[in-house]
């Protein structure tokens, strides 16, 4: 176990590394003076100095991507052309305000979704559970930021139940500490995102268990469970729905990384301050260290992700053997 | 294993049919069975794979296909129709009254569950006991059968599968049910631990004196393991009787082949194989089932079915021509009879 | 050709599949033709007989889902639309798939060093954050349809590739690849004559729902504005009517290009998910 967690570290750093050396020459391959590239006049003239000294812009090629991974390995991504603050400064509050949304929102769709799949799977064939599939695979065939839009439109425009976007009112709070988190005005905030990402999210987990579970109920040990003339709920829950529970949770990784990395849409529909809108904002301002440095943090959280929840399905199936 | 002879029936079978609903048309799996297990006894169903026996198995656990039909017939146990007793009746006679020790310990148990936690839920399923309790109860069931009892921590993949095996019939007889279902206990394991775990199964029950019904295609199995026996035939009973009896003095030719298809010591000569397949239960023959098969047909076999008559103390068997069959034995034991043309010639032969 | 001809008799048994393929094949068809049938060009600007711009009109029998508000009609951009979703979404399936069974093929045949190799590459490109990724592509590169399909495709050949090489594990145990070995079959004979023709049902499989996931994603990009530059897609419809802060007054402006994704996508969903149900009986059941 220790020797397969050891090893998995190594390979995260491998594919961390590769990730960010083909970052690194995708920007620079491009045509054209990679200082100019790189530095614009528009900005500060500090920010200016700190690049060129930072990135050794007038140094060669490869000096510059040494340069490039030691900063990534210390987390120090210089400065943002547009504001002299520091890229890790900006980042700091992201990375919280993206996990925020993020994580509880699949979480709460992989349980909810497995047990509503469940109940579906066993209760098969009924006219509702048909129609649940019709809903949930249009739900599942509807792009989130247009969900989202649909959402702001009935929800904020047309109730005034939620406030479209943003993450508190703005000046309501001077500082974003753990309070902000824990204010009613955040948790307000918070919801019509985290309902429209959960509903969005839901429909994959649910109708991968319901098929997992039309499979086990075949199996010979849900059979077996009836004639040990266990309760139905017990044979449900404990049998059919926690095997059918394997493969659904060998998609948590992928669908994690999916969710991570498509954070990008629906925090710029509802004009969430996380990293991906942080990235979106970059890429139109070509503001080359921000945004190398939340796609590096979103590699980061997509690779830790998929680590965790490979550990965890070791959990969940004994048979898995870790070699 | 004697029979004592007047026995109260401790599960009664009586007229059971049971119909599949398939793509092609409805499917005649058991046509009117009906089979006595008296109390104490261990009674074997002899037959081919798909000839009912299983169906019937699980309609006395009442856990038939969705697409599995009742037509007629009931099941008592004890007095109680268990074909019209309530799903929670049903549920708590389940284990705790009938238990069941299934074809493959390894499809039966949950790969995700430990052992001892799969015997320690059909126990508290059943007893109001608590988990520690359960766990003293798994344990020395465990030991019972021969599995060391601290192995209830591991998993069924860590198993040997003469090890799930023992552990399912510790299953089955923790809660000391008056009857226990065999379903082919041990096809899936290799000839020294089958003899084992028969050995084992035996001894349990001269201990504990629950009755069992022993399904299998293996005619020896029943020979050495009960008193009483059935044999099935595309859904219905054509023979039943005392093992001695139905072994040594067969009059179904159905069972003449089965007897025929033992591999023979005292003799010299090679096993028999019974020719053809059995019927499609979409396309059942008109009259005796066995007909399209048999050597001895003769047309009103093809036309009629056979009803069980008897044919000696507790002994019955369904065919048209029982009357004749001691005569036709020596001929049944003839490698030519079942696999020469010239089955037609004997026919006429006879007429 | 043959699998193709499979394909449609396989999802043809199901109602499901049934309407879901008349759906993708009146897409198709309002690909072909759509550019002609439209009344207006994606960019034309509608002026009525005043000579005045027609702004942000509601559906009405001359513009029967509205204008936008630079006075485009927006029936006209959704049928110049279908094409795009379907060219890029067709491309990047069949990229994605062609991609994904050549290094399934090789990688699970020869297993070994070169399967581990294969699958350590397949699981860099599975650690790239995929949005992310486009759109830094897209940002440096020219934006046209050929950078979004190769941008869409590079990220997105990787699931396909693991599911290839599972199958072709299962199949190289099979005895009639050990017969084509006997009789002195060339490797490249063996995978391509032997074992390719047996991954095309889960190939087509994969064919429909990267397809599904190519349209919403292209629509994604089209949404964060990182669409075609001189082209309309149904995402750069929903980006406009974002952009210009309009999209909770106009309607229908937003409404036909999110309906017309969520029915052509659910409905490749469901061929997918037909045809899967033909080909693996085991999740058919009941």
């Amino acid at each position: 176990m220790r020797q397969y967690i050891l090893r998995r570290c190594w390979h995260m750093l491998i594919t961390l590394f590769a990730l960010m050396t083909i970052m690194f020459f995708l920007f620079r391959l491009l045509p054209g003076d990679p200082a100019m590239t790189v530095i614009s006049s528009a900005m500060y003239p500090k920010a200016q100095e700190a690049m060129r000294a930072q990135f050794g812009l007038d140094k060669p090629l490869l000096q510059q991507y040494l340069i490039y991974l030691q900063n990534l390995i210390t987390f120090d991504f210089g400065y943002s052309f547009h504001s002299s603050r520091s890229v890790s400064e900006l980042l700091g509050g992201r990375i919280v305000n993206t996990l925020v949304l993020i994580l509880p929102s699949m979480i709460l769709a992989y349980l909810l979704g497995a047990v509503l799949g469940a109940l579906m799977g066993w209760y098969r064939g009924g006219r509702f559970e048909t129609a649940m599939v019709l809903v949930f695979t249009v739900l599942q065939a509807a792009p989130v930021f247009w969900l989202g839009m649909l959402a702001i439109l009935l929800f904020s425009i047309n109730l005034g139940w939620f406030p479209p976007g943003h993450l508190v009112t703005p000046g309501m709070f001077v500082n974003r500490d753990l309070w902000m988190y824990l204010s009613a005005d955040f948790l307000h905030h918070l919801a019509l995102p985290f309902i429209v990402h959960t509903s969005y999210q839901i429909a994959f987990p649910l109708l991968l268990m319901r098929s997992s579970m039309l499979s086990t109920a075949g199996e010979d040990f849900v059979e077996f469970a009836r004639i040990k003339g266990l309760p139905e709920r017990r044979i449900l829950f404990r049998h059919a729905a926690r095997n059918s529970m394997l493969p659904v949770a060998t998609t948590i990784p992928m669908i994690l990384g999916w969710a991570l990395a498509g954070s990008v849409v629906i925090e710029t529909v509802f004009s969430w301050p996380g990293l991906g809108l942080l990235m979106i904002e970059g890429v139109q301002r070509s503001d080359f260290p921000v945004v190398q440095a939340a796609f590096y943090l979103i590699a980061v959280l997509t690779i830790l992700g998929t680590f965790v929840a490979d550990i965890l399905y070791g959990i969940l199936d004994p048979r898995i053997v870790y070699d | 294993m004697t029979d004592p002879a007047p026995l109260s029936p401790l599960v009664e079978i009586a007229g059971l049919s049971v119909r599949f609903r398939t793509k092609r048309g409805p499917g005649d799996v058991l046509d009117a069975a009906s089979l006595v297990i008296p109390a104490g006894t261990s009674v074997g169903l002899v037959g081919e794979s798909g000839c009912g026996k299983s169906t019937l198995m699980k309609a006395v656990m009442g856990v038939l296909a969705d697409n599995a039909e009742i037509t007629a017939g009931q099941i008592l146990h004890n007095g109680t129709d268990l074909l019209r007793a309530d799903a929670e009746t049903l549920r708590r006679k389940r284990w705790a009254e009938i238990s069941m020790i299934t074809q493959s310990a390894l499809n039966s148990l949950n790969p995700v569950h430990t052992v001892g936690d799969q015997i320690v839920e059909a126990i508290r399923a059943h007893r109001p006991v608590s988990v520690a309790e359960a766990r003293e109860m798994a344990a020395q069931m465990l030991a019972l059968v021969g599995v060391e009892p601290r192995r209830a921590r591991d998993y069924p993949h860590q198993f040997s599968g003469g090890m799930r095996q023992r552990a399912i019939i510790a299953m089955a007889l923790v809660l000391q049910p008056g009857l226990v279902l065999a379903d082919e206990p041990t096809t899936s394991l290799d000839m020294i631990v089958q003899d084992q775990i028969f050995r084992k199964i035996r001894s349990l029950q001269a201990e504990l004196g629950f009755s069992m019904l022993l399904v299998t295609h293996d005619l020896a199995v029943v020979i050495e393991n009960c008193s009483r026996m059935a044999v099935m035939y595309a859904g219905r009973i054509v023979e039943e009787g005392l093992v001695a009896d139905v072994v040594n003095a067969p009059f179904h030719p159905y069972t003449l082949g089965l007897k025929n298809s033992l591999p023979r010591i005292d003799r010299t000569s090679e096993p028999i194989a019974i020719p053809g397949a059995p019927p499609d239960p979409v396309d059942m023959p008109q009259g005796c089932r066995f007909a399209p098969r048999c050597p001895f047909a003769l047309p009103v076999c093809r036309s009629q079915p056979p009803v069980l008559e008897t044919v000696g103390e507790g002994h019955r068997s369904a065919c048209h021509r029982n009357a004749e069959i001691p005569g036709l034995r020596p001929r049944a034991a003839r490698f030519a009879t079942w696999h020469d043309t010239a089955t037609t010639d004997i026919t006429e032969d006879i007429q | 050709m043959n699998a193709l001809v499979h394909f449609v008799q396989a999802v043809r048994q199901s109602r499901s599949g049934r309407i879901s393929l008349n759906i993708v094949t009146g897409f198709l068809v309002l690909a072909l033709i759509g550019p002609w049938i439209a009344p207006y060009g994606p960019f034309e600007r509608v002026y009525d007989g005043a000579g005045d711009l027609v702004r942000l009109s509601p559906p009405s029998a001359q513009h029967w889902l509205g204008t936008t508000n630079l006075g485009r009609d927006v029936l006209s951009q959704m049928l110049w639309g279908v094409r795009s979703a379907m060219i890029i979404g067709f491309a990047t399936a069949f990229g994605v798939v062609a991609i994904g069974v050549n290094i399934g093929l090789v990688s699970g045949y020869f297993g070994g060093r070169i399967d581990a190799l294969m699958m350590r590459i397949t699981d860099i490109f599975l650690g790239l954050p995929f949005l992310p990724f486009i759109i830094v592509i897209l940002s440096i590169t020219e934006r046209n349809t050929t950078t979004i399909i190769i941008a869409m495709t590079l990220v997105m050949w990787r699931s396909a590739a693991r599911v290839i090489r599972a199958q072709v594990l299962s199949l190289k145990q099979q005895p009639f690849v050990a017969a084509a070995r006997t009789t002195g079959g060339s490797n490249a004979t063996i995978i391509y004559r032997e074992i390719a023709p047996n991954i095309m049902p889960i190939a087509l499989v994969n064919v429909a729902f990267s397809l599904a996931w190519a349209i919403i994603t292209e629509a994604s990009i089209g949404f964060l504005g990182y669409g075609a530059a001189k082209s309309i897609s149904w995402g750069t419809i929903i980006h406009d009517a974002y952009a210009s802060q309009l999209m909770y007054q106009a309607w229908w402006w937003v409404m036909p290009p999110g309906i017309a994704i969520m029915v052509l996508v659910s409905s490749v969903y469901f061929l997918g998910r037909a045809y899967e149900h033909v080909i693996n009986p085991r999740l058919a059941r009941q």
